[in-house]
């Protein structure tokens, strides 16, 4: 049945809906402006009063207007109240966190986190970070401080919420700085260590090599000093030698000296003698002439042509020993000239003999002009002698190069040369490689050359084969 | 005694050289010309005309042989001693040695002597030396004055 309802009832309804209407829209508001502290509400069980939570206005003004978010939790989490800075934080009603669990806003990293703090928050106060996602997506870091709460005969527990984030993001820069600076530092310090180290062992080198460098000096210092000492001695040694030397070379001057002197002294005294015998000889010829068988003064010439050749050694050994002690005079003598002045004593023995001479222009040399003249006599005389069986002989005479600055001379025949195994006893004092038969000579002529030439400071040397002729070499200064 | 005057006088001390010299000089024929004494004092004697000699007649020999190595006064002092001497110094002299000496040689000829003979091993060539010594001196070359000629006779002033 639908009843027309009077119109002045419908206004009245009307009047008095908008009286608890606005009524009930003062005391939401006054409610709302904490200026409530509870509500009666009369409802079937009878009236019933509700105190609001929060009741004190300074408590709640202080909770909803401080900076930090503050939270109240059940035990296992649920948020049963959020302050407005909290809901801010996340950028969310009130409305849509109260009621949620809290770890619903936590990051799922930090959960193991959350659930440690809310256990510890149940035996004491504790605090701990927590990322948080924000409705936008950030994630906040935020600083929960917990601690227990008894409300209504509850155990509740209450948190106040700090955003660290950006002091935690300063913090995590400044840590970066840090750690940066200190690692950095330790670099700077290895470094420096390193380079202190690095000093260290360069001066310990430094110091090693100047030790090094002293000691060095110091051995430098000794060694000087051994070879000073080691000059002196020698010096001394080679003054003592210069000395020996002399002394020996005196000596020998003096036995040589001895020697020509006794070889004088008694082929001098020889001589008497020997004169006296040919005299006699000479004498007794002559007495006995015509009284003498034919062996007889076949014996008579024997004994005078022996005395004979005595007397040809005697001269020659006197000469011999004459020539080691005259006095030499060197000059500068033409070779050429003196070879023709030699060569025209020989034209004699050269007559109706067909020797072919070969004297190319010789230098001319340093020696003593009379003692050299002896020795070309005797070698060019030589080659003479023991050319007589050759027709055509050849007789030659140059030089052959040059020996420790003198010039080699030689003279080269083709005559009956020498057996070259014997050819060292050629220069002996009367050393002879004929018989006398074969060829006349006392064996000195050689002996002579070899005496001058070395008393020249030259040298004496030949070179033959039996039949093939001999090559005689000497060597003398060039004169200038 | 009388002793003839000669005029050679040879100084040798070598009985045996004295004999070689005089077969020499008889070849020459000059043998008889011949004095002979063995050593420098003797020679001196003689010269001096003393001692065995003191007696023997004045006059110098036309020359001396003079060997050089004899005992006593030997023949460089008996040199030395003529040739310092005015009254013996213009007698030539002659040394006869076996030195060839060259010590010998300038010594001699640094006294004066006037002439120097080696004695050669070969007789003959002593044979042909000693005559033309002797034929030299004691017949060719003018003795000085005061002293025997050959044969004998002393030259004067003519």
């Amino acid at each position: 049945m639908t009843t027309e309802r009077p119109k002045n009832d419908l206004a009245a309804e009307l009047t008095d809906l908008r009286l608890r209407l606005a009524e009930a829209e003062e005391t939401l508001n006054a409610i709302r402006n904490g200026e409530v502290d509870g509500l009666v509400v009369a409802g079937t069980d009878g009236q019933q009063v509700f105190t609001l939570q929060g009741a004190q206005e300074p408590y709640r003004l202080l909770i909803e207007q401080m900076s930090e978010g503050a939270l109240t939790l059940s035990r296992d989490g649920v948020i049963l109240y959020a302050n407005q800075p909290f809901a801010k934080m996340l950028q969310m009603p009130a409305g849509r966190i109260i009621g949620e669990a809290l770890r619903d806003f936590v990051a799922p990293a930090d959960h193991p986190a959350l659930a440690d703090l809310l256990k510890a928050a149940l035996s004491g106060s504790t605090s701990g970070d927590v990322s948080v996602h924000t409705a936008d997506g950030t994630v906040i870091l935020l600083r929960l401080g917990l601690s227990q709460l008894q409300l209504g005969g509850k155990f509740l527990l209450c948190a106040v919420a700090t955003d660290i984030t950006l002091e935690n993001k300063k913090e995590v820069e400044l840590q970066h700085l840090s750690d940066d600076l200190e690692a950095r530092i330790a670099e700077r310090t290895a470094d420096l260590a390193a380079s202190q180290l690095a000093i260290m062992s360069m001066m310990e080198e430094e110091i090693e090599s100047r030790h090094a460098m002293e000691t060095a000096n110091r051995n430098l210092m000794q060694e000087i000093t051994k070879r000073k000492l080691a000059e002196e001695q020698i010096r001394i040694l080679n003054m003592e030698l210069e000395q020996r030397v002399a002394e020996r070379t005196a000596q020998l001057d003096a036995a040589n000296r001895e020697l020509e002197a006794f070889s004088y002294s008694v082929s001098h005294d020889l001589r008497a003698p020997l004169r006296h015998v040919q005299g006699y000889v000479d004498m007794l010829g002559r007495e006995a002439e015509g009284r003498l068988s034919e062996q007889g003064r076949h014996y008579m010439k024997t004994i005078g042509d022996a005395s004979l050749e005595m007397g040809v050694l005697i001269d020659d050994l006197l000469a011999f020993s004459r020539m080691g002690r005259a006095d030499m005079t060197e000059t500068k003598v033409n070779l050429d000239t003196l070879v023709q002045d030699s060569l025209h004593v020989f034209e004699p023995a050269t007559r109706g003999r067909n020797i072919v001479w070969k004297i190319p222009p010789l230098p001319a040399v340093q020696s003593d002009p009379a003692m050299l003249r002896l020795v070309l006599d005797n070698l060019l005389g030589n080659a003479v002698k023991f050319t007589r069986p050759r027709d055509p002989a050849h007789i030659e005479m140059g030089c052959a190069g040059t020996e420790d600055g003198r010039v080699i001379l030689f003279v080269r025949d083709n005559g009956v040369g020498f057996d070259p195994q014997y050819g060292h006893k050629l220069f002996g004092v009367f050393q002879r490689l004929h018989t006398t038969e074969q060829f006349e000579g006392t064996g000195i002529g050689l002996a002579n050359v070899r005496r001058i030439i070395t008393r020249h400071g030259g040298r004496t040397w030949a070179e033959g084969k039996i039949n093939e002729g001999a090559t005689f070499y000497f060597t003398l200064k060039t004169a200038q | 005694m009388n002793i003839e005057l000669k005029s050679i006088l040879m100084v040798d001390d070598s009985p045996r050289d004295v004999e070689l010299t005089l077969n020499a000089l008889a070849q020459s024929n000059l043998a008889n010309e011949v004095v002979i004494v063995g050593d420098g004092a003797d020679a001196l004697n003689y010269l001096y005309r003393r001692g065995s000699f003191a007696a023997r007649p004045v006059g110098n020999p036309a020359v001396v042989l003079l060997d050089l190595k004899m005992p006593l006064v030997n023949g460089v002092e008996v040199l030395r001693l003529i040739k310092s001497d005015p009254q013996l110094k213009m007698i030539p002299v002659v040394v006869m040695t076996s030195s060839r000496e060259e010590s010998d040689l300038v010594t001699s000829y640094e006294l004066g002597v006037n002439a120097y003979i080696v004695k050669p091993v070969n007789f003959q060539e002593f044979v042909t030396a000693v005559k033309l010594l002797g034929s030299f001196w004691a017949v060719v070359n003018e003795p000085p004055p005061g002293s025997v000629r050959a044969k004998g006779k002393v030259k004067n002033e003519e």
